[in-house]
């Protein structure tokens, strides 16, 4: 009897579960929300999760949470990501970090030739995506980095400098792979019109969207964008959420993770890799340049050098002593 | 005289020739123009934002408030410091929202996923970090030792200066001793004990009278050592 009556009284919750589930907006439900919401009809396990709240914790189970409304216009936004050949070490390792943090980002192949870059805008309509970062890498030191919108554009080229990656041993964060960002930027991005741009394309990459099949449902890193010096400067930071005793005491701190870089825009086009110029940095001296630059002073010491020897030679000559009129005075002389 | 013209009219136009050259470099370099096509621009970024579409959540991008720059980006310290902050207070804000929302923000202790950085990597970065705080106590040491040395030279050269003026001090009251015996005509006998002498010697004296005996039989011990003192 009392087996009956419990019987019935899950049954009508269940009931209510589904109503509930039903009753949600379907602008909250992208492609993953909506195979879920078949799971949660039929399969037993996903009801079982869905009653496991965890309190305390701010954890709440995919099923019971709150619908949140977003509007999903970036769930389908892919990022290709590939280097040229003849990356060093060091960038490629970046590459593999960005793609660490980055859950809807594809890697694809080295590509073999520098000059084409319209095989990139190829390969990426292959793989579905809608942006690609492409790193080249010249003369195996220096780095530039395309963030293009691919078909249609706009694309900007970056110099990438003063690269720390994540590998190395100084960066104490750590956090999930693939946990979503939030994305930190500064004010001064909005200023200029190319910043804007330059901000809408990082934002664009950077992004996760929410719900991603890859990411995972807390909050724990975030990706800082400031604007400095003509240049844009990335750091990745975990964020450390206060337990036990601490809650009270302090608020949140945060830890480095890395990796750190600097990126230099040198030219926005209108279209993916290529197009009509849009923008052009003034400041911007090509590593080439500057490597030429320095040689020549060296050049100008070593003339330097080599011109005040012999200026001091040709003084030594024109001051030599001559001898006086009394020098052999006291000499003892033949006379 | 003809000779010195020509080579001063020469100079001359060598220099203006260089002037040409520097003129047109400069020149050159000023004509080139950079191009900054504010409307492209902005018909650009219309054409492939869809941020103002989408809701806080699709992004989660937040615009710092405080518009300070850094003064000087060549320092790193304070370069980071600032950046530190600035990722803070939009961490927070990011916390706050999403608490607004409804939306998970920790994670429960016992979720278990892969991390950005392994564990063998973290206990590398673990050990390194202990490492450098060892070289840094170990530094310390080093440092608190050469100090020390520095100021044990200095005690030392008091206890040298201190035991000069000892000597002098007891020489003198010897002195005073002898004339007050002088001045009394040697009345005690030679038997009044000088007080001055409370120093070393006497305390040696007194030691070895123990250790060794003062007449009577020497003790085993005793010869013991002095035999081991003479072994040596």
């Amino acid at each position: 009897m009392k087996n009956k009556k419990k019987r019935q009284e899950r049954a009508r919750a269940d009931e209510d579960a589904l109503a509930e589930l039903r009753a949600r907006p379907a602008s909250a439900l992208g492609d993953v929300a909506s195979d879920s919401e078949d799971e949660t009809v039929n399969d037993a396990h996903a009801k079982r999760r869905r009653a496991s709240v965890v309190p305390g914790t701010g954890y709440v189970p995919e099923g019971k949470a709150k619908s949140v409304d977003a509007s999903l216009v970036n769930k389908n936004e892919k990022t290709l990501v590939l280097t040229s050949r003849g990356a060093t070490s060091r960038y490629r390792h970046l590459m593999l970090d960005l793609l660490t943090l980055v859950p809807n980002a594809k890697k694809d192949a080295k590509l073999d030739t520098k000059n084409e870059r319209n095989v990139v805008v190829e390969a990426a309509d292959l793989r579905g995506c809608s942006s690609a970062m492409f790193f080249e890498c010249r003369k195996k030191q220096d780095c530039y980095m395309w963030l293009a919108k691919t078909p249609s554009g706009p694309s900007i080229k970056f110099h990438v400098e003063n690269v720390h990656t994540m590998a190395e041993l100084k960066m104490t964060g750590n956090h999930l792979k693939f946990s979503r960002p939030s994305l930190h930027f500064a004010p001064a991005f909005d200023e200029t019109a190319h910043r804007r741009l330059i901000k809408e394309a990082l934002i664009q990459t950077f992004a996760t969207p929410y719900r991603h099949f890859k990411s995972k449902p807390f909050y724990d890193h975030q990706m800082c964008f400031y604007w400095e010096d003509n240049r844009v400067w990335f750091r990745n930071y975990q964020v450390v959420h206060p337990a036990g005793k601490e809650v009270k005491t302090q608020g949140l701190t945060l830890s480095e993770t890395g990796p750190r870089l600097c990126l230099h825009p040198i030219k926005i086009f209108a279209g993916a890799f290529g197009g009509a110029v849009l923008f052009e940095d003034e400041t911007f001296v090509s590593p080439n340049a500057q490597r030429a630059e320095s040689k020549k002073r060296d050049v100008t010491k070593y003339q330097q050098k080599v011109q005040k020897k012999q200026a001091r030679k040709a003084h030594k000559h024109m001051n030599q002593l001559r001898g006086g009129e009394l020098d052999d005075l006291f000499r003892d002389g033949d006379d | 005289m003809d000779s010195d013209d020509e080579l001063e009219r020469e100079m001359a136009a060598l220099e203006s020739v260089k002037r040409e050259r520097a003129g047109a470099r400069d020149g050159a370099t000023a004509r080139k123009s950079y191009a900054n096509n504010e409307k492209g621009l902005e018909a650009s970024l219309e054409d492939f934002k869809w941020t103002h579409k989408a809701k806080w959540i699709d992004h989660m991008t937040i615009t710092g408030t405080n518009a300070e720059r850094v003064v000087d980006v060549n320092d790193d310290l304070t370069r980071e410091t600032f950046f530190y902050e600035r990722a803070l207070e939009s961490a927070n804000e990011c916390v706050r929202r999403l608490k607004d929302l409804g939306v998970p923000v920790r994670r429960p202790d016992d979720y278990y996923a892969e991390m950005v950085k392994s564990d063998e990597h973290m206990k590398r970065v673990r050990s390194e970090l202990l490492f450098e705080q060892q070289q840094l106590e170990i530094r310390e040491e080093r440092r608190k030792a050469r100090e020390s040395k520095k100021y044990g030279k200095q005690v030392q050269a008091e206890k040298i200066k201190q035991r000069t003026l000892d000597k002098k001090s007891q020489i003198k009251s010897l002195d005073k001793w002898r004339k007050q015996r002088q001045k009394s005509g040697f009345a005690d006998d030679g038997k009044a004990p000088f007080e001055g002498a409370g120093g070393d010697a006497k305390r040696k004296r007194e030691d070895r009278d123990s250790k060794y005996g003062f007449g009577g039989r020497k003790k085993v011990r005793a010869m013991l050592s002095s035999k081991r003192a003479r072994r040596c």
